[in-house]
């Protein structure tokens, strides 16, 4: 009877843990440090994962902070995670986001980088704000990032 | 002749005279003009002083743009009701003193402060007392301000949503002095700002970095003290930094570090004291770099230079009571040791020249171990590990050959 119970209660873990395979790692504000430039992950409105194929998630404090250290490391199949601007700690898909390099919104590494869930919404922040939108082929670009 | 010159005289003691009866008074408070700070700046003219009496007074928003002195009497208190920015600045020479700021606006799209001087010049902050505000001080496109003898208490103990104690963006040629700052995200922040000189403040309990910079070059900062932060100090992605004469005492906790030195060239560090921190300092991409005359006792690690680290200069220093000295992740040293002080070295001087006849090196085997398994740190001291280090010591096989002081110091030199 236990060994049933503790079998079905590993076997929900196992199945949660595949579950979320391909979702990103939350960024723990305050605590966690950025990958690339060491400092703590402070500003909710900024940050990005990447998350290998191995599941290994590399925090950062700022989507600039993850494109430079796209440059010296190549991580092939992973997955490119930023947070959307207008929703402080949530990650959205860096591949289907749209970007904002604006004089007005001042990111943690100097950048002026912003971060959408879609076009429309990085083009409402435009309005606003000024500057130029980039979709994130663009955006790797912009950067230098390779392939 | 002479009585012309007394003419003179006379004639410009009554011009200066009248320049300064031209400059008025404007009380605020139960026996002033005035009881709304508002109104009284509002009503005020360049080169008029604004004394704000004792009491409680709800200010938010107050735009400052004409050249006027605006100082508190004790226990004068302008509390912003957490709507907005309590001051804006936005004129030269505006002198704000002795006043009491607490509760500022917070918002995630901008950053409000309870001061903020915006494009200007030659102002001055001085003893203030801020409270419980998101930003504090901010300046922003700024220079020639002044910020001296404020006292900048935060309440973030915990929560990642705060700002900085004294924020400056865009600046040059900002004095930071005897200021002090606690209970913020960071204490001091420089980004994209040139040519400050920080001294005599004492920054500690901030959530992230004592004191921090970005992109900003050609500052120094001297006799500060940076106490129980996230981490000390990061300096980070600049060059020509003067640090001088700091206190890094007790920045602990996993990754944390006295100095963080982060993509850094061509600066000093001349006769501080690492005291108890986790890693006294930490360099990454660190390029010719004096580290000369500092202190570093009773930290875990005093030095850890990583492998991109070249032509730094580490001479003078004294190493005591230290868990490891140095520690690096490579087996190649470009850097010089020399002259340094090492309570580990255990070698001798024959020749009385109060330098050690044999080489000290500060590179433990251990430390290489820990460095690649972490959790090896348990076997600190034990018998074994002594065993591998003298075994190293005497034929090393794995720590980088070239780190090594060729001639230690025999005795400490006065601090």
């Amino acid at each position: 009877m236990n060994k049933a119970v503790i079998i079905l209660v590993m076997s929900i873990f196992l199945f949660a843990s595949c579950g979320n395979a391909g979702s990103p790692d939350p960024i723990n504000f305050g605590s966690d440090l950025c990958a690339h430039c060491n400092m703590k992950i402070m500003d909710k409105r900024f940050g990005a994962e990447i998350l290998t194929s191995k599941g290994k998630a590399y925090k950062f404090d700022a989507a600039e902070c993850m494109l430079d250290y796209m440059k010296s490391n190549n991580s092939d199949n992973a997955a490119y995670w930023v947070i959307d601007y207008n929703n402080p700690e949530t990650l959205i898909n860096a591949a289907s986001a749209y970007y904002l390099i604006s004089m007005k919104i001042k990111s943690p590494m100097g950048e002026f980088l912003s971060c959408y869930k879609n076009s429309d919404a990085a083009n409402e922040s435009k309005s606003s704000n000024g500057g130029d939108v980039f979709d994130w082929k663009g955006l790797k670009t912009k950067f230098n990032v390779g392939r | 002749m002479s009585a012309l010159k007394a003419g003179i005289i006379l004639a410009a003691m009554c011009l200066m005279l009248f320049s300064e009866s031209r400059s008025a008074v404007i009380r605020v408070g139960m026996s002033g003009k005035f009881t709304d700070v508002a109104d009284a700046v509002n009503s005020a003219s360049d080169g008029d002083r604004i004394v704000i009496e004792k009491g409680i007074y709800f200010v938010s928003g107050l735009n400052i743009n004409k050249k006027i002195i605006l100082e508190g009497e004790q226990d004068a208190v302008l509390d912003g009701s957490f709507l907005k920015e309590i001051i804006t600045v936005t004129s030269d020479s505006v002198i704000i003193k002795n006043l009491t700021l607490r509760n500022s606006g917070t918002s995630y799209v901008s950053d409000l402060a309870a001061i903020r001087l915006e494009n200007v010049k030659h102002c001055a902050l001085e003893n203030n007392v801020v409270e419980n505000s998101f930003f504090a001080l901010y300046l922003s496109s700024s220079s020639d301000c002044k910020i001296s003898g404020n006292r900048i208490a935060g309440n973030s103990v915990s929560e990642s949503f705060s700002g900085n104690g004294i924020h400056l963006w865009k600046c040059s040629g900002v004095t930071i002095s005897d200021n002090t700052v606690s209970g913020m995200r960071d204490g001091i922040y420089l980004e994209f700002s040139t040519n400050g000189e920080i001294s005599g403040n004492t920054s500690f309990g901030n959530l992230r970095y004592g004191l921090h910079f970005m992109f900003s070059e050609g500052n120094s900062y001297t006799s500060n003290t940076f106490r129980n932060n996230g981490a000390g100090v990061a300096v980070m992605y600049t060059k020509k930094i003067t640090m001088n004469f700091n206190r890094f005492e007790d920045n602990w906790g996993a990754n944390s570090y006295g100095l963080l030195l982060k993509d850094i060239d061509n600066s000093l560090i001349y006769g501080n004291v690492f005291s108890g921190n986790t890693a006294g300092i930490y360099a990454e991409g660190t390029n010719r770099v004096n580290i000369l005359n500092n202190t570093f006792e009773k930290n875990g690690w005093a030095l850890k230079v990583l492998g991109n680290c070249y032509e730094d200069t580490i001479r003078y220093n004294r190493f005591s009571n230290n868990t490891f000295d140095v520690s690096t992740n490579t087996s190649k040293n470009a850097n010089l040791f020399l002259n340094n002080f090492w309570d580990k070295y255990k070698g001798y001087d024959l020749d009385n020249d109060k330098k050690g006849d044999v080489p000290y090196r500060p590179v433990s085997l251990f430390s290489l171990v820990v460095e690649r398994v972490p959790e090896a740190v348990v076997l600190t001291g034990s018998f074994l590990v002594e065993l591998l280090d003298a075994a190293e010591k005497i034929i090393p096989v794995f720590t980088p050959e070239t780190l090594v002081d060729n001639s230690p110091l025999i005795e400490e030199r006065g601090r």
